[in-house]
């Protein structure tokens, strides 16, 4: 196949990459999948004699889908949760969607909370574990809702909306712990300085607080950048994998996850 | 078959899918090749158009009935499918199925004191 066949139907994919509403490995395996047969009927009917413009129309009018084409694949194309909660009128879809991302955040924070108070610490905690356990709560239902929206509802019409959510709200996790570790240090040294007596409880107490805040906010910090990597990375490689196939190399010139 | 049963659209609908059966009885083939292939062999009567063929090879591969796998050509990723055992036996089914529909459509049209010129 000629360079000019290969450049020939990057419009022709750009075009159905920009129309076809399925989740991006689909659109990629169905846009490969055109690809090839694009260029190798192409180069059947020029082995044939037809001259390369008018196989290239020959070829595009008899693979490229039309809009109603288009509508079969994306149907074809459904996410298993898509089809099953077709009926269900969207609106009340995403207030039951939200509902039940609630529902497992305040489990999961209720749980941890459960945790501490069976361990009776509740009393002993630093004042910056409350944060902690809210921020950990949140970065949960960050990453559990990114991951339903690209994994569950296949929706990648905005990939990468709330990737940094979840990586700035893990980060400020090592922030909020290092700040509560200083902080309860100043008052647990100035009760020192005031109450020498003290002093032996004064610190074993904030060894103890400073030990479990780092403890949780680390382990939050650590699945919320994990819950980052993972989704980042998988986002990259599908994206990386949609420019080859629409012959976008460049750099910036990426638009789906911007649509 | 019951009368109520059939349908004429999806009846349209099973003609397309037992064309590309059809046309895989020889072997694994990429989608061009298949559309190429019934085209050629129904003499121009059926051809795939705006890529109609796709839908097609990939709600037969979702029921199992074809197999595609991905080979490399050229640096090119390619899509080739192939018959299952369990498309072998839906398109000899199906091909009796049509047969008998066929064979009742002519017996209404060559009806007792009618003949087609």
């Amino acid at each position: 196949m000629s360079a000019r066949a290969e450049v020939a139907f990057a419009p022709e994919l750009q075009t159905l990459g920009e129309k076809l509403t399925v989740p991006i490995p689909d659109r990629v395996r169905i846009l490969h999948e055109l690809s090839g047969d694009l260029h190798a009927l192409t180069e059947r009917l020029v082995a044939d004699g037809v001259t390369p413009d008018e196989a290239r129309r020959r070829a595009t009018q008899a693979l490229v889908p039309d809009e109603q084409t288009l509508r079969a694949l994306e149907r074809l194309h459904e996410p298993l949760y898509v089809r099953l909660t077709r009926r269900i009128d969207p609106s009340r879809l995403r207030t039951l969607e939200r509902r039940g991302l609630v529902a497992a955040t305040v489990f999961m924070v209720g749980a941890s909370g459960l945790a501490l108070a069976s361990v009776d610490v509740v009393n002993a905690v630093s004042r910056f574990q409350w944060p902690v356990m809210i921020v950990g709560g949140l970065t949960f239902a960050a990453g559990l809702a990114k991951a339903f929206e690209i994994w569950i509802k296949g929706d990648h019409s905005r990939i990468r909306r709330g990737l940094s959510v979840i990586l700035f709200l893990s980060l400020s996790q090592l922030a909020i712990v290092t700040l509560g570790v200083m902080v309860d240090l100043y008052v647990a040294a100035s009760t020192v300085e005031s109450t020498p007596a003290l002093a032996e409880a004064t610190m074993f107490g904030w060894i103890f607080a400073s030990s479990l805040l780092m403890a949780t906010g680390l382990l939050f910090a650590l699945a919320g950048t994990l819950a980052w990597f993972v989704i980042d990375h998988w986002v990259t490689h599908i994206e990386s994998a949609h420019r080859e196939v629409l012959g976008l190399t460049g750099p910036g010139s990426y638009k789906n996850g911007d649509a | 078959m019951s009368e109520e049963d059939f349908d004429v659209q999806g009846f349209a609908r099973d003609i397309n899918e037992l064309l590309v059966l059809s046309t895989l009885q020889g072997g694994a083939k990429h989608g061009y090749q298949i559309a190429l292939d019934v085209e050629t062999e129904s003499n121009g009567l059926f051809k795939f158009r705006h890529g109609t063929l796709y839908p097609i090879l990939h709600r037969l591969e979702g029921e199992g009935l074809i197999k595609g796998s991905w080979s490399k050509d050229g640096g090119r990723r390619r899509k080739e499918y192939g018959l299952t055992p369990t498309g072998q036996k839906h398109f000899s089914g199906e091909t009796d199925r049509v047969s008998d529909v066929v064979a009742r459509l002519m017996d209404v049209l060559q009806g007792p004191g009618r003949s087609l010129a």
